[in-house]
């Protein structure tokens, strides 16, 4: 049992030391040899202690000065930050316009509002720099004067963002649906990552007899358990919509910018089918006639869509206890789709619904 | 490994000239040298990692990392300590590593085959008990804390040469074992076993 031979206090001294009385547990020399073996081992190997990457960098730089470093930081970027603001001119401004059975006719500082009755519009920032519309809900007609380059002017209806340079447009929202029409120049609209340029006399999304041959592939669907309890317990299992192979992409053109602007198109068309479909989704328990009646204008084109739409109209129709119409619509799901994703789930309702 | 990098010894060196030839013959990759050194500072090392981790699964890793480390570093060593002090620094470096890589949450080890040097069994279960606890405890510090802590407090090596050892100010140095102290002492106020060891010592320790 040997300390090494080291300069020490007597232990005495502190208490703290007297718990570690703790005599020395010195190693065998057979495990020294075996350490004494590994340390040249690894440095013939050229390799590096494990805890050198962690004790490399200044290793005990204090805390306290790393916080203090990071504070100094942050306020001289602040500062940086209101300043380069001040010196952009006037502060953003935020105002809410809310309409009851009248129209309203708005004019704010490069862009001129036509509220619709019934509607809730949130204009924040300012001519010079970007500024934001939210539309809460019903009806706004945006004139909007060119903007400077950096400083763009986007309306906001829910999911929809749309963005403008310079145009003339309405945004209608009702709950979660909405669609832009565009009288003068092109805006771009984005949903959930997608875009597409919609021009002048333009509507997004694009009518539904605009044929689509897309179809969606992933689905956005109603959780099964929705089903009632007269489909018997199994039915959590019937219902789920299947994710569908991806459609072959439509054919375009040689000329590259025409090809450019069908896909643009067909993009821009399948967005708003599947937007359309999944409103019609997530508004089924609220309002399920207007879901009913989404589904059958979906169900009533060739898009890929029609297929969901067709099989999620029966379902909700099972769901309501309609089971007349819902056998009547599944029964023609399986005649229209026989080997669609939801052909046994349609028909494993169907067998329920007798 | 060449020898190159072995730096001139200024003339304030304080390192012995027997050292200083042990030196360059390590860094010239003399493997009898290294052998030697290894050998002279085995036991240093490992009571130092002993008294920093108390007694860890890891302490035989640590010990050839902490070895790796010295012969690794021994180019930049220029004599102006004692080559012990300037092996231990690189020890406490390797412990600090550990401590952070092991990680931000705290993992407690067993500590075995502690013995007391008090004479009953009795007090040695004791003593064992408090210890196994105090580690406990230390886990919870941060690692910087933990390491001035078990230096000065476990090791009663002065404030000085912890500063030294950590490659901290004394300022530094003292905060650091002061609110180790205090975090200790905290929460082994509501442990009968363990405050009889570390509560109310501040006074001794200011001392020093």
């Amino acid at each position: 049992m040997s300390k090494p031979n080291l300069p020490r206090k007597d232990p005495s001294e502190s208490s703290h030391a007297r718990i570690l009385e703790l005599e020395f547990e010195p190693l065998s020399e057979a495990r020294w040899h075996k350490i004494e073996q590994r340390v040249f081992a690894r440095l013939d190997a050229g390799e590096l202690p494990s805890t050198r990457d962690s004790i490399q960098p200044a290793p005990f730089a204090p805390r306290r000065v790393r916080v203090w470093a990071l504070g100094l930081l942050a306020s001289v970027l602040l500062v940086m930050l209101a300043l380069s603001r001040s010196n952009r001119g006037a502060a953003p401004t935020v105002s809410r316009i809310s309409t009851g059975v009248t129209a309203s006719h708005v004019a704010l500082p490069g862009v001129v509002l036509d509220v619709s009755p019934q509607s809730a519009v949130v204009v924040s920032g300012s001519a010079e720099e970007s500024a934001l519309i939210v539309l809460d809900r019903g009806e706004v007609t945006c004139e909007v004067a060119h903007r400077r380059p950096g400083a763009p002017l986007f309306v906001q209806a829910g999911e929809l963002s749309v963005e403008v340079v310079g145009t003339r447009f309405t945004v209608t929202r009702q709950e979660e649906v909405a669609s832009v029409t565009v009288q003068e120049g092109v805006v771009r609209v984005t949903l959930r990552g997608r875009s597409a340029s919609v021009k002048a006399g333009e509507t997004w999304p694009p009518p539904l007899t605009a044929a689509a041959s897309s179809a969606p592939s992933v689905v956005g669907v109603p959780r099964p358990s929705e089903l009632p309890e007269a489909l018997g317990s199994a039915g959590s299992s019937v219902g789920a919509l299947r994710p569908r192979e991806p459609p072959p992409r439509p054919r375009v053109s040689k000329d590259a910018k025409e090809a450019k602007d069908v896909n643009s198109t067909v993009e821009a068309t399948r967005a708003g089918v599947q937007h359309q479909f999944e409103m019609a989704t997530r508004i089924e328990a609220k309002e399920p006639a207007e879901a009913i009646r989404l589904y059958e204008e979906i169900e009533s084109t060739s898009s890929g869509w029609a297929s969901n739409a067709l099989f999620a109209h029966g379902r909700l129709e099972a769901a309501r206890g309609n089971r007349v119409a819902a056998r009547r619509i599944l029964t023609q799901y399986l005649k229209r789709f026989p080997a669609g994703a939801n052909a046994p789930d349609a028909r494993l309702l169907l067998s329920r619904l007798e | 490994m060449a020898n190159e990098g072995l730096r001139p010894v200024p003339p304030g060196q304080v390192t012995a000239p027997e050292d200083l030839e042990l030196v360059r013959r390590c860094v010239a990759g003399d493997r009898q040298a290294q052998r030697a050194l290894f050998a002279r500072e085995r036991d240093h090392v490992h009571w130092t990692l002993f008294r920093i981790l108390g007694h860890s699964q890891h302490l035989e890793d640590l010990i050839q990392d902490a070895f790796l480390e010295v012969f690794r570093s021994l180019s930049t060593f220029r004599g102006e300590s004692l080559l012990s002090t300037w092996v231990e620094r690189c020890t406490v470096r390797v412990a600090y590593g550990y401590f952070r890589r092991k990680a931000l949450v705290p993992r407690l080890e067993p500590v075995h085959e502690v013995v007391s040097g008090a004479p009953s069994a009795e007090q040695r279960v004791m003593h064992r008990e408090a210890a196994r606890r105090l580690y406990a405890l230390l886990d919870r510090l941060e690692p910087s804390q933990r390491i001035a802590y078990t230096l000065h407090q476990l090791d009663n090596k002065p404030l000085k040469e912890v500063a030294t050892l950590m490659q901290a100010s004394l300022v530094t140095t003292k905060v650091r074992v002061f609110r180790a102290r205090r975090s200790v002492e905290k929460r082994a106020e509501n442990d009968p076993l363990l405050s009889e060891f570390v509560v109310g010592t501040s006074q001794v320790s200011r001392k020093r």
